[in-house]
């Protein structure tokens, strides 16, 4: 008889991987710049041909920003058969670790590069943006060309952050990818937890667990109390409609739809760009203006 | 013109000034919640016997006389103890001392009076940095935190200059009410350190009169002379608003502990806040500065902040500024291996206090 392989699942562990716009060719593009974003949890590096999204990588971040920004420029770089690093004109890096990618030419703000990057993704309209990281929250305020205009950040709380839900993916054995769709497998919407501390919040989950609540009510119960203090923070800066989120979180429907609905409106959902990129894509997209600035000299 | 010496420095002070007004006009600092600028002479202030906030009446003793805040204090050659430069009046050949180990500690000790009477926690909270301060990570109830003007309040500023001792015991919550009644002004009477600047600008420079003060329990106690403001003559001007060194007093219709900006208030001076390190642009000044990860901010002719950054190397960071032909005037620096974090919470309290970025952050303003 074989043996049964013992596996190991990893529920926190979200997609990570490459991507090639299969339509676009780099030997046809002009300019080619690259954004790398290092985060605490993730990190992406983004390539556009011409200002259009070209490439990119996306993968967890290690604890050298150095290794995690060259990793991930590798591995967007794979994705695209002949292209190699000499060939991008112009790289800027962001994020947490913004000034320790090795081979870019420039380090901008992450809060500007986020806020350049929803303006591609979603257009001139958007107005506010709620980044939701890995490990931080920002609120930011911008105009139509995706200019800051002002934000609020919270680095040290991580209640609403990506860190957060893998912290309660893991503990309730539910693929991370499959949270906000759990969520909403309840019959009436559960009042939220009490405590938004993620450590508090994981010994109520065990406790509601051994009081007979279901997996899904208990999501639903954190999502909720998670859009809550999301709520909180979006308030500090003007609250425009033209409303939208940015990083990994946004791919979890349990948090957005009910951050809408204390709103009391929807957001914009209208893109078709891995929501985890706007910050590289902020960068490259600066870096094409940097390479064309430096061209006019 | 007379002239006296501060800490070994030469000072020049016009007759009937205090040791307090002479320092801050010759640019030296001597901390202070009590006095303000636009108060010339020292006026002696009495309790009366009832106030009210809002409707509530609070009864006390009448007639005692306030104390102050006791922060100015002073050593001065000839006389012994600690003496309070805002009623010292400055004589010829005076020498004063501000910084001695006397001094110091006991501002401290009286700093720490005040801040125990008033939610503080925040000031002491060793996870402040980066804190948005909507969620407590530490679980501290919100009456006991920092209101709205934390990182624009006077109060904090003082307390930083001064030093809060370790271990200062937490604030315990009073019954004081909150009172809103009237739109336009939001009076937290639980924030109140009893520095009776409203009292005397409502008095003194606007000639309303109808605030007060009565002590309870060792206590001074703020409120209005009858149940309502209007009863009271307030005029609404807002000038208690401007010159108070807290929380205490709001415009109703402001968010966040800004200030409003209209032009029909009454003008009045600023108070001088604990001085921030200036250092000039040069090459000179720059040879000290390290060549480490951290933030730099960047000051016009006029002192205000032009620009904050956070680098991997400030001095390299300072000298492209320089090269670019930056139209800085100063600059001073921290050493921070988080500067990104330094930065972005540096640049929060700009956006605070001033509602936007600050002028020369906008440098990718041609990249859109």
């Amino acid at each position: 008889m074989a043996e049964m392989e013992e596996q190991t699942i990893e529920y926190w562990r979200w997609d990570e991987g490459n991507w090639k716009n299969p339509d676009m060719d780099f030997k046809d593009a002009e300019i080619l710049t690259a954004g790398i974003d290092v985060g605490s949890v993730s990190s992406q590096a983004v390539i556009m041909a011409d200002g259009e999204l070209f490439a990119y990588g996306n993968t967890r971040s290690g604890y050298n920003s150095r290794d995690s920004a060259s990793n991930v420029m590798n591995m967007a770089l794979e994705a695209v058969p002949g292209l190699k690093l000499e060939d991008i004109h112009y790289v800027v890096g962001t994020g947490y670790g913004r000034v320790r990618v090795p081979f870019a030419n420039k380090a901008i703000t992450e809060i500007a590069c986020h806020a350049r990057g929803a303006n591609y993704m979603y257009g001139p309209k958007v107005r506010t943006i709620m980044d939701m990281g890995g490990q931080d929250l920002k609120a930011i305020s911008c105009d139509e060309r995706g200019k800051v205009l002002n934000f609020v950040m919270n680095e040290k709380c991580a209640a609403g952050t990506g860190r957060g839900m893998e912290v309660m993916a893991d503990l309730l054995k539910v693929p991370i990818q499959k949270v906000g769709e759990m969520s909403f497998q309840v019959e009436k919407e559960p009042p939220p937890v009490s405590t938004t501390c993620v450590l508090f919040a994981k010994t109520e989950a065990l406790g509601l667990l051994k009081n007979g609540w279901s997996v899904p009510k208990v999501l639903a119960a954190y999502c909720s109390a998670m859009a809550h203090r999301i709520y909180g923070v979006v308030k500090t800066v003007d609250v425009k409609k033209e409303f939208v989120i940015t990083g990994g979180c946004a791919k979890n429907s349990g948090i957005i739809n009910r951050l809408e609905k204390e709103l009391g409106f929807e957001i914009y959902k209208d893109t078709k760009v891995d929501t985890q990129l706007a910050g590289a894509i902020g960068a490259a997209l600066f870096g094409k203006a940097l390479y064309e600035k430096s061209k006019k000299k | 013109m007379i002239e006296i010496t501060i800490d070994q420095k030469k000072v020049k002070a016009e007759e009937g000034q205090t040791v307090l007004q002479a320092a801050l006009n010759a640019g030296i600092y001597i901390p202070y919640l009590c006095h303000h600028p636009e108060f010339v002479e020292v006026k002696g202030l009495s309790s009366i016997e009832r106030v009210y906030q809002g409707g509530e009446a609070k009864d006390g003793e009448g007639g005692v006389p306030f104390e102050g805040c006791m922060l100015c204090l002073v050593e001065i050659e000839g006389q012994s103890g600690l003496l309070k430069s805002c009623e010292i009046k400055a004589e010829e050949g005076m020498q004063v001392r501000t910084d001695t180990e006397k001094v110091r500690e006991t501002r401290q000790e009286n700093i720490a009076k005040i801040l125990e009477q008033h939610p503080h926690a925040c000031l002491v909270c060793a996870q402040a940095d980066g804190c948005d301060q909507k969620i407590c990570s530490l679980g501290i109830p919100e009456n006991e935190r920092c209101c709205s003007k934390y990182g624009i309040c006077e109060l904090q500023k003082v307390a930083e200059f001064i030093g809060i001792e370790k271990g200062l015991p937490p604030y315990v919550p009073s019954s004081d009410p909150i009172v809103d009644e009237d739109s336009l002004f939001k009076r937290a009477y639980d924030l109140c350190i009893g520095c009776l600047r409203c009292v005397r600008v409502c008095r003194e420079i606007r000639g309303a009169d109808a605030l007060a003060f009565t002590v309870r329990d060792g206590r001074v106690v703020v409120g209005s002379n009858q149940p309502s403001l209007k009863e009271s003559g307030c005029k609404y001007c807002g000038v208690c608003v401007e010159v108070c060194p807290t929380g205490a007093l709001l415009d109703g219709d402001v968010r966040s502990g800004k200030r409003k900006k209209s032009s029909l208030r009454l003008k009045i001076k600023p108070p001088i806040l604990p001085p921030e390190q200036h250092l000039a642009l040069t090459e000179g000044n720059l040879e000290n500065v390290p060549e480490g990860e951290g933030i730099y901010i960047l000051f016009d002719e006029a002192k205000e902040i032009y620009k904050i950054s956070g680098v991997e190397n400030i001095r390299e960071a300072l000298l492209e500024e320089m090269d670019a032909g930056s139209p800085a005037a100063f600059f001073n620096y921290e050493e921070d291996p988080m500067f990104t974090g330094k930065e972005r919470q540096l640049t929060q309290q700009y956006m605070k206090k001033h509602g936007e970025m600050p002028p020369g952050n906008s440098e990718l303003d041609d990249l859109f």
